[in-house]
This record gives structure tokens, C-alpha cells and sequence, in this order.
């Protein structure tokens, strides 16, 4: 009997026991879930959404949601089929790193059925856009519509990526629009566009559409018109036809905590049937820079080692006043720069920054070390410079990032007259704080000139001078395809395809096997000596 | 050295397979454990090696409890459970050395410890076959051997010899009354000879129950004045026959040995010493009509006292 | 080029020191009855026939459905192992359980379970034994598809390592899961085929159970039941390994399901101490 209780005992006490672990379970499993971590090995950190994004994400207050269509024909093109690979996994992320509040759908929608037709039709309404396929490998070109595209709702507040074929910077653009639904990214840009020659709707396309895509908000301005007070962040291309008014309105913003890119033309160059000539640029800014710390001089840059050729017929000439900076002159430290691999500057001045304000400024990018100054004589043509004119001696820097305090251009001077408009009425503040960014070169943003990495900077920099600078990390993320490219005949490509195929499915399978009778000759050989070992015991 | 007290197994819901044994059994000892089928003594067995535990009751070896101390309880133990299951596709060496290591044999010595067995169980013909190819007999040498590796302190065989032939029988008797003088070893069979030959003393068990836990010789003695009786009755039907005959009055067990001609039939019986046995019968089986044509009487042995046992117990 | 070999040099070794680690450690550490009881089950598997059929087909099948049926790394050219391991929890549901299904299964019928609880070893020393032997056949074979990415890389062009070696991370806890699992329904039976049919039955619900049509659909007011479905699926907590992120509540799952099953495995090899 006393058996008996022990046993009944030791049943009651398992039992405890197992509803204990039981708890201790779900304990563990609720415990795990709000405290955990994730380990992004990939390459790149390729699914690791940045801390911008993370504290983005911390704003919310309210359902976030998510939802992404495409279709399956866009599937079957490789490359759009990685980047929704990609597009899917990151939102996951995004699901994981919301804690609830962000909601993620996904559908795949079919090219045929009508049904999802509708639904296509239907959401094209709200902005999401078809786009023309290109199936690459395939002899023919079929010309299919791909469709891929995000449509984001917060509250009431709606927004959409209109399509989405690239990973690179996916990240970002997604970031961008939730920032404009949840609210935050309330910051505007006004823009002073006084490029000569050239009008921001003709010849300067792109940069509006890249601003765009990032500001709800974007002020264009014009001679002797005042800065509206909501304007956080100037854009000023080109410094012709700025009048006083204008400067002392710039310096002021600037005084007020406002900031400002300055991308000035210190020559500007003019080709005609005549030839190509440099004029030099006449504008206020200029001393307004200068006075600043940072200066942009009158003058041309030309790097005889890292250049980009003109085409002239079937050959390639030589035009060192094409810079193209390089990877490694690009200052490292700075995250506007630190990942981009090269900026081409055409027709560049240098920008030099001034002994009192060495310490508030930092050079962005440079040329190499054989580069050379032109300040007369701007006959720009090609025959020109066939030959090397000049010996490369020296660096020259080509933009600078100036943060810190600055005194007003305009202190102890009387407010100039604006003779378009209003006059200034207020009073004058004689020093502040501010961020700026000088590049020597108009053109490195225009539309014929400028390739992804020019607006990259551009856009890196606009982020580094907006309050919130958070994004400027992830702007570049992306591009993770790793193709396999090393081998370029088709031939050898495929026959070492079939090779792996081959080796990893039916070599390894007999090489198994093959390791199997030597394991069973060995096994064998050593039976028969353990087998002889005791036998010869017996007789002996 | 082995105190068992109260035990009792029940598999599942059924009629318990062990119902309340209690036995000691001294360091040195070598004690048989008899019963017929079906008796529990495998059952016993596997509670002491730990295998199982008891459904109520105790065992304590060297002090320690089955249930509480397993551990330390299965290394003094070296147990060859019934029909010496192995791992067939294992050579009697590897097996060996598996079971030499997974003992904790100290690797230096593990290779000594098998040639020691092999030389022991005679195994050196068979040391690279495969398990699944040795005869019988073999096999259980094999499981001999493996369970003695380790030198353990009891040893624990259930039904060691059965499959063997008679040298490997006397072979083994040898071998574990060499044994004997250092371990504690328990054995289970069915054949009596096994226990006169080897043990000092036999627990008899039938039906879960001991019913006899004595040294052998003090058994003998105690029902010598026991003994058995080869009759033959004449009569028509064997039927009939055996079914009356067990009415007699003055016999334990009555049994049916052979039959000698058509009508002839040879019986057996275990009788008490100045029992009037025989004048009962006499008096049936005039009454019956029947005949007796033989009577002879007999010292009892061992296997007739094991039968009275096994009989006294189902009578109840 | 250089620098590609001393890349996967590199990664060599860190991918095959990892489950070098995994086994040995337990291995060196953990008393001998472990080891014992491992190189039994490893000679076990290799000198009888069953550990070259299984890697054979353990590696001819996945390779086959890998490359003719789930695209490949060729059909795209991308330098990417991840279809192979999103594949793999569907590929265990039939091979683990044909590996494993006799670990104790067959020890019962052939009595052979009397020896292994009659020696002095305590039970769970006898369990990692023989998980451990069942994860290296595994490992064996899962390691030999390392020579897609290698020779891959030499020839074609250069993976993401990290990915790789956080794939092969995963599938390490993810086999041992499986393992773990189909040893405790091969404790409860007497018979191999029983053991199979058993496990692989198990396996397929647990691993579709996120994906299948009905869950899939379920009504809004159901939807906890499907995020239960989800997290309790085998293969939505590989999805993480299969991509390169480390999780910690993946590997929670993991090591939590495999902690649970071989404490019920050795409950219910216990209980015939009770039974
Ligand atoms: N695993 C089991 N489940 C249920 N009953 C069992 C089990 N093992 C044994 N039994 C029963 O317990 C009783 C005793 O069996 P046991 O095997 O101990 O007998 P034994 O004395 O060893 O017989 P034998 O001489 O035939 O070996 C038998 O009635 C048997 O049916
Ligand atoms: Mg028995």
C-alpha cells in the first residue's frame, strides 16, 4: 500500500510537472516574442531594414498597411522575379520590425483571368502602373505588361509606388512614402534655378522628377520673390541673374537655420558652331560664398588621369576637363559620398575652402592627384587638349559640406532694394547656424550629363541638409543580384553548367557509394586479421 | 546482496504477472530460479536489472534501490535477457567491443577484456561473423560472453543454457562455478538438472508466487519423505481413466505417462510417505472394474518435487 | 580570383567546422555512453547497406527536383541556393522518417531495447547517441550539395556566403527537429513500416499546415487560428534561414520542438518501466 502512495504520488507530482512545463512553454514562446534578435548575414545586410526605417516604424500609432500587386508574367522575367522576391521578403521585415501595426498583403495577380483583370483595372485607378516586360534570354521579344507596384494607406492618408522593378533603394522609396502618409516628412524645398541658358523644365527634367518623388512640397523661385517661411531647404542652381535682394534673402535663410545646396558654374561654357568657349560666371553668390569660407573659383579643373573621353567619328579623344571622380577620392567619412563610386563633373571649376573656415568645412569629393587649373584663354575645343597642355600637379577639391556658425554677409551693410516685388521689412539677423553644400558645376545634374550616381549625390545631400538626415544610408540599398557572368562564351557557360549538374547529382552518388566498398573491403580486411589473430592464438 | 521485498508486477490491467515475492539472496550465492512457463521468473528478472520497475515492493541491491538508484545498480549487473537478443548485423567482435565500451571498460583494457571472453566462451571461430549468422547456440555464447566483460559483481541469466549443446553446457557449468566463488549470479530455467548441477539453492516460483526458496539439498531433504509411484491400470477408455483417476485420495499429483500396450496405460504419482495411497487406488479402481497390473515406488528427485510444488499451487 | 578561393577556402571551413562542431563537441564532452552508443548507430547505418542508399538518393533526388523542377540556379543564372533549401523541409518529410523510422522501433522488435536500458548508461545519453548519428547521415548528404555553390563559384560566379552558411545553419536545426520527432513516434511503435507511415504523416501536416488551401482562405474571424498554423508549421520557421537572417525565434522554435519531442521520447521509453 505504501507502494501504492508512492506511486500515485510520483504520478500526481509528473503531472505537476508537466503542466509546470507546459506554462514555462508558453511563457517562453510569449517571452521570445518580444525579446528577440535577428542576425542579417547576407551580404550587404540585404535584409536588415536600417534604423531609419525601425524608428519609422516606432511613429506609428495607428494600422499601417501594406499591400503589394503584381502579376505572375512579371514572375517569369527574371530579373523582375528577384525583385519581388526581394520586394516580398523586405516587406516581412517590415511586417516583423512594426509589432503589429504593420500589415502586409500580397497578391499575385494572373495576366488572363479576368476576374483579376478587374482587379488590376481597379487598382491602376488608384496609380499603380503596368509596365512593358522585356524577356531577356529568350531569342524573340515578347511584349508583355508587367505590373508591380505597392499601394500604402494610413488612416485616410493614401499613397502609392506606382512600380517597382528595381530593388536598388526599394528601401528608401518605400520609407519615402510612408513618411509622407504617416506624416513627418514635412520639410519643403524651394529651388533658385538660374542656370544660363538652360530652364529647369527643358533641360533639367530629371532633377525635378527626383525632387519630386521625395517632396510633397516644392517651391520654385524666382528673382526678387521672398522665401516663404515654410521652405526648410534651398536648392540653388546656377547664380546668374540672382539679384542683391536675392543673396541678402539667401543669407538670411541661411542665418535663420535654413540650408542650402549651391551648385554654380564658377565658368560657363558655351559651344557654338564657333567652338566651345568658357566665359566666366558672373554672379553674387560668389562672394557670398566666398565670404562664407568656402569658393568657388573661376576657373576650370582638368584631371589628365581620370577623365572621360570624348567620341569624335570611330575614336576616342582625350578631354581631361571631363572629370570623372574616382571611387578613392571620394571623402570616406562623409555619408553623403561614402558610397558612391563616381560622380562625372563636365566643365568643373574648384571649390577651395578658406583658412577661417577650415574646421566647419570638409572637402566631398576631389580629383586625383594629376589635375590641373585653367583660369584664361577658355578655348574649350578638342584639338585642344589632343595632348596633354598641362602637367597634372596637384589635388582639387571639386565640392565641400560646410556645418557650423557663420556671420552675415549682409552685417553692416544696408538690406538691398528688391526692385520685383516687396521689400524686406523685418530685421536682419547678423549671424546663425547652417549647413551647406558647394559644388563648382552646373551640369552634373542635367538631364543629357547625368546618370543614377549624380543624383544619388544630389539627393544624398538634400537628405544631409533636411532635419531629418535619417535615410541617406539606405537611398543606395539594394542592387543584390549576384548573376553568373564570370564565364562569357554560351558554350563554355553551358557545357559547365551541365558539368555541375552532372557532378553534384551523379558523381557524388557514386562517390558515396564508391566510399561504401572501400568502407566494406576495409571492414573486411580487418575481420579477417582480427580472425587470424585469434585463430593463431588457439594453436599456438 | 539482492533484498526483494513484497514485489508485485502488473502488466497493464490484467491478472498481476508477480504477486508478492520477497526473497534475499546472499553475496556468493548462486541461486536458479524455476518455474514453468508463464511463472514470472523473466519478469522478476527485469525488474532487477532495472528494465522495469515494480508496480509495488522493493528491490534493493547492494543497498540501493532499483527505482531510485539505476544507475549505480546496473553497473554491478551483467544481464543476458532471454533468447539473447543482438544486433545481427554487428561481427561477435564489434559487439564485443560496443558493449565493452558502453560499459566503461578504460579503453587500454577494453582489447584484453575481449580476448578474455572470446577465450572464454570459445567464441575464436566466430569472432568476425555476423551475429545474424551464428547458430543458436553460438549466439547465446555470445551474449555470455558480453554480459561477463565487465566483471560485473551478479550476474543475471535468463535461461543461459538453453540452445546449447551438451559440451558448451558442461563448458559453461565450469565456467560459472569458477565464477562463482567471487559473484552473486541468479539463472532461470526450466531444466532441474541445470539447478542440481550449478546453484546452491533454487527459488521456485509458479503462477508469481514462490513456492519453495530453500537450498537444494535441504529441499531434498524436506520432502524425502516424498515419493513418486509408476503405475499402470487396465482398462477400456484412457479417457475415463485419467479423468477419475485424479479422484484417488493420498497422492499430490497424478499424471499420465505413456501408454504401455492398447489397453495398458502408465501413470505416474507423487505420494507422502505412509500415505495409503496404495491401498486407495487398489479399492478405485477395483470399484471402477479396472485392473492394476504394475506398482512400483521410487525415490523422489528433484523434477517430482518441483511437479508436487507446481501442482500444490494450482490446486488452490 | 585569388581572393575569391581564399573566400571559399574560408567558408569550407567555416561550414564544415560548424557541424564538426555540432557533433564533436557533445561528442568530446558528454560521457561515453554517448559515444559509444553513436559509433554503434554510425557503424549501424554504414556497414549495412541503408546509409549509401539514403545519401545516394538523399542527394540524387533533391538535386534533380532542385535543378529540373524548381529552376535551378541556371534556369535564372543567380548564384542563389535558396530554392534548394526552401525545398528541403518537404524533402525530409519522406527522408528523415525512412532513416530513422527503426531507431527504437526495431530495437523493440528485435528485444535488443532490453540490452541498451540494461546497461549502465541512463537513457538520455542513449537518445543524443543515436540523434546524433541520425543528423550526421544527414549532414553528410546536406553538406555534399555544398558542392553546387562551390563548384559554382569557381566556374560560374560568386555567391553570397553569408547566406550560405545561415542556409546550412538552418538546416541543421531544422534536421534535428525532424529527427527529433520521428524518433519519438518511432518509441511508440513495434514496426518499421508503422514507424514511417507514422512520422511521415506527422511531418506533412505540420510542415503544410500554413500552406494549405483552406487555412490559406481562412474567414478574418479566423485569422488567429491561421497566425497559430503558421507559427506551429516546420517550414514557415525555416523561411528566415532559407533568405540569410538568423532569427532568434526561429531557432527558439527549433530547439524548443526538438527539446519537446525527445523529452516525450524518452517519457515514453520510460514508461515501459511503468507499463
Ligand atoms: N509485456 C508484457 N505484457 C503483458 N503481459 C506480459 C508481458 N510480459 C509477460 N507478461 C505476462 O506475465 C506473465 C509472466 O511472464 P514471464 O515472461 O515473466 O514468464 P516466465 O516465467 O519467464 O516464462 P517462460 O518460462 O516462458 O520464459 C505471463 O503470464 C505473461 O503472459
Ligand atoms: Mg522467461
Amino acid at each position: 500500500m505504501k507502494n501504492n502512495d508512492k506511486l500515485t504520488n510520483k504520478k500526481v507530482q509528473s503531472w505537476i510537472i508537466f503542466g509546470l512545463a507546459i506554462l514555462n512553454i508558453v511563457a517562453f514562446i510569449v517571452l521570445s516574442n518580444k525579446l528577440y534578435f535577428r542576425i542579417d548575414m547576407t551580404e550587404g545586410q540585404k535584409y536588415s531594414i536600417s534604423k531609419a526605417t525601425k524608428d519609422l516604424l516606432k511613429k506609428l500609432d495607428n494600422n499601417l498597411i501594406l499591400e503589394y500587386y503584381y502579376n505572375d508574367k512579371s514572375k517569369e522575367v527574371k530579373e523582375v522575379a528577384q525583385v519581388i522576391q526581394y520586394v516580398e521578403d523586405m516587406l516581412k521585415e517590415y511586417e516583423n520590425a512594426g509589432k503589429g501595426l504593420v500589415n502586409v498583403v500580397i497578391k499575385e495577380l494572373s495576366y488572363e483571368k479576368p476576374k483579376d483583370q478587374a482587379l488590376i483595372a481597379e487598382i491602376e485607378q488608384k496609380g499603380i502602373q503596368q509596365f512593358a516586360l522585356s524577356e531577356s534570354g529568350s531569342t524573340e521579344s515578347k511584349s508583355l505588361l508587367g505590373f508591380s507596384g505597392m499601394l500604402l494607406t494610413y488612416k485616410e492618408n493614401q499613397s502609392v509606388i506606382p512600380a517597382i522593378y528595381n530593388d536598388q533603394g526599394f528601401e528608401f522609396r518605400l520609407d519615402v512614402e510612408i513618411k509622407k502618409i504617416v506624416g513627418g516628412g514635412d520639410e519643403r524645398l524651394g529651388i533658385y534655378f538660374n542656370a544660363k541658358d538652360r530652364t529647369l523644365e527643358k533641360d533639367f527634367r530629371y532633377l525635378k522628377q527626383v525632387t519630386e518623388r521625395e517632396f510633397k512640397n516644392i517651391h520654385r523661385m524666382y528673382a526678387g520673390q521672398s522665401i516663404p517661411q515654410d521652405v526648410t531647404i534651398l536648392l540653388i542652381v546656377g547664380g546668374e541673374n540672382l539679384t542683391d535682394f536675392d543673396v541678402f534673402q539667401i543669407d538670411q535663410f541661411l542665418m535663420n537655420g535654413g540650408n542650402a545646396l549651391f551648385a554654380v558654374n564658377g565658368i560657363n561654357v558655351l559651344a557654338s558652331e564657333y567652338g566651345i568657349y568658357g566665359i566666366p560666371g558672373d554672379s553674387k553668390v560668389f562672394e557670398l560664398l566666398a565670404h562664407y569660407g568656402v569658393r568657388i573659383n573661376r576657373d576650370l579643373v582638368g584631371d589628365n588621369q581620370s577623365y572621360n573621353p570624348i567620341r569624335q567619328g570611330l575614336s576616342l579623344a582625350r578631354y581631361p576637363l571631363w572629370i570623372k571622380v574616382k571611387s578613392a577620392n571620394f571623402n570616406k567619412k562623409n555619408v553623403m559620398v561614402s558610397e558612391i563610386e563616381r560622380i562625372n563633373l563636365l566643365w568643373s571649376s574648384s571649390v577651395e575652402i578658406l583658412d577661417y573656415s577650415k574646421d566647419k568645412a570638409q572637402t566631398l569629393f576631389s580629383t586625383t592627384k594629376g589635375a590641373w587649373n585653367q583660369t584664361e584663354n577658355f578655348k574649350l575645343d578638342l584639338e585642344t587638349y589632343k595632348y596633354p597642355i598641362q602637367e597634372g600637379k596637384k589635388d582639387y577639391s571639386l565640392a565641400a559640406a560646410f556645418d557650423g556658425a557663420i556671420n552675415s554677409f549682409f552685417k553692416d551693410k544696408a538690406v538691398p532694394k528688391n526692385e520685383n516685388g516687396e521689400q524686406f521689412t523685418g530685421s536682419k539677423t547678423d549671424a546663425g547656424t547652417t549647413k551647406f553644400v558647394v559644388i563648382g558645376n552646373e551640369q552634373f545634374i542635367q538631364d543629357n550629363f547625368a546618370g543614377n550616381d549624380e543624383f544619388i549625390f544630389l539627393m544624398n545631400a538634400i537628405d544631409w541638409l533636411s532635419k531629418d538626415n535619417s535615410l541617406i544610408e539606405i537611398r543606395n540599398k539594394g542592387k543584390f543580384s549576384k548573376p553568373l557572368d564570370k564565364v562569357k562564351d554560351v558554350n563554355v557557360h553551358n557545357f559547365l553548367k551541365s558539368f555541375i549538374i552532372g557532378f553534384t547529382t551523379y558523381v557524388i552518388p557514386i562517390i558515396f557509394i564508391l566510399i561504401g566498398v572501400i568502407l566494406f573491403i576495409l571492414r573486411n580486411s580487418r575481420n579477417k586479421k582480427i580472425h587470424e589473430f585469434y585463430n593463431k592464438d588457439i594453436k599456438s | 546482496m539482492i533484498n526483494v521485498r513484497n514485489l508485485v508486477k502488473s502488466y497493464g490491467n490484467s491478472e498481476p504477472a508477480v504477486k508478492g515475492v520477497s526473497f534475499d539472496i546472499e553475496k556468493g550465492e548462486i541461486v536458479g530460479l524455476l518455474g514453468p512457463n508463464g511463472a514470472g521468473k523473466t519478469t522478476i528478472m527485469k525488474m532487477l536489472t532495472c528494465f522495469m520497475n515494480p508496480s509495488s515492493g522493493t528491490i534493493e541491491i547492494d543497498g540501493r534501490n532499483t527505482v531510485d538508484d539505476p544507475l549505480y545498480v546496473k553497473k554491478l549487473i551483467g544481464y543476458l535477457p532471454e533468447n539473447s537478443p543482438q544486433y545481427d548485423d554487428m561481427t561477435v567482435y564489434e559487439y564485443l567491443k560496443f558493449t565493452a565500451e558502453i560499459r566503461g571498460i578504460e579503453k587500454t583494457l577494453i582489447g584484453d577484456s575481449i580476448s578474455k571472453m572470446i577465450k572464454l566462451s570459445s567464441l575464436e571461430k566466430v569472432v568476425s561473423k555476423k551475429i545474424g549468422q551464428l547458430s543458436k547456440g553460438y549466439k547465446k555464447r555470445v551474449g555470455l560472453a558480453s554480459v561477463m566483460i565487465h566483471d560485473p559483481k551478479i550476474l543475471i541469466l535468463d535461461e543461459p543454457t538453453s540452445g546449447l549443446d551438451p559440451n558448451q553446457i558442461i563448458t559453461f557449468r565450469k565456467i560459472l562455478r569458477r565464477l562463482s566463488e567471487k559473484k552473486t549470479i541468479i539463472l532461470s530455467t526450466h531444466i532441474l538438472s541445470e539447478i542440481e548441477a550449478i546453484c546452491e539453492r533454487v527459488i521456485i516460483i509458479n503462477n508469481g508466487k514462490i513456492v519453495a526458496n530453500d537450498a537444494i539439498q535441504n529441499l531434498i531433504e524436506t520432502y524425502s519423505d516424498d515419493q513418486y509411484v509408476d503405475f499402470s491400470v487396465e482398462a477400456d477408455n484412457l479417457l475415463e481413466v485419467e479423468l477419475e483417476i485424479s479422484k484417488v485420495k493420498g497422492a499430490w499429483k497424478i499424471e499420465f505417462v505413456k501408454k504401455e500396450s492398447k489397453k495398458i496405460f502408465k501413470f505416474k504419482a507423487l505420494v507422502s510417505k505412509g500415505s495409503d495411497f496404495k491401498n486407495n487406488l487398489k479399492e478405485f479402481i477395483n470399484s471402477k472394474g479396472w485392473k492394476l497390473t504394475s506398482f512400483e515406488t521410487g525415490e523422489a528427485n528433484l523434477e517430482e518435487i518441483f511437479l508436487k510444488l507446481a501442482g500444490e499451487e494450482e490446486d488452490k | 580570383m585569388m581572393k575569391s578561393i581564399i573566400e571559399i577556402i574560408v567558408n569550407s571551413i567555416v561550414l564544415f567546422g560548424v557541424p564538426a562542431l555540432i557533433i564533436g563537441l557533445p561528442l568530446a564532452l558528454l560521457p561515453n555512453g554517448v559515444r559509444a552508443m553513436y559509433k554503434k548507430e554510425i557503424g549501424g547505418y554504414f556497414h549495412s547497406s541503408i546509409a549509401y542508399v539514403f545519401l545516394a538518393l538523399f542527394v540524387i533526388v533533391p538535386n534533380i527536383m532542385f535543378f529540373h523542377f524548381f529552376g535551378g540556379i541556371f534556369k535564372e543564372d543567380l548564384a542563389s541556393m535558396r530554392r534548394f533549401f526552401s525545398m528541403l523541409p518537404y524533402v525530409f518529410i519522406i527522408f528523415i522518417p525512412g532513416l530513422t523510422m527503426g531507431s527504437w522501433a526495431k530495437e523493440k522488435n528485435s528485444g535488443t531495447i532490453e540490452l541498451l536500458f540494461t546497461f549502465p548508461v541512463s537513457e538520455w545519453q542513449i537518445l543524443i547517441g543515436k540523434f546524433l548519428a541520425a543528423l550526421t547521415l544527414v549532414l553528410i548528404a546536406l553538406f555534399s550539395a555544398l558542392f553546387i555553390p562551390l563548384l559554382t563559384q569557381i566556374f560560374l560566379g560568386d555567391f553570397d556566403w553569408g547566406q550560405i552558411v545561415t542556409q546550412y545553419i538552418g538546416v541543421i536545426f531544422l534536421s534535428g527537429c525532424y529527427i527529433a520527432i520521428t524518433f519519438f513516434l518511432s518509441s511508440l511503435t513495434m514496426e518499421l513500416i508503422d514507424s514511417f507511415l507514422l512520422s511521415a504523416a506527422l511531418l506533412l501536416i505540420l510542415t503544410i499546415i500554413a500552406y494549405l488551401p483552406s487555412v490559406v482562405s481562412f474567414p478574418g474571424w479566423l485569422e488567429w487560428l491561421r497566425k497559430v498554423f503558421v507559427w506551429t508549421s516546420l517550414s514557415t520557421h525555416f523561411s528566415n534561414f532559407s533568405k540569410g537572417v538568423i532569427d532568434s525565434r526561429d531557432i527558439l522554435y527549433y530547439v524548443g520542438v526538438t527539446g519537446i519531442f525527445s523529452y516525450l521520447n524518452l517519457r515514453s521509453l520510460e514508461s515501459r518501466k511503468w507499463s
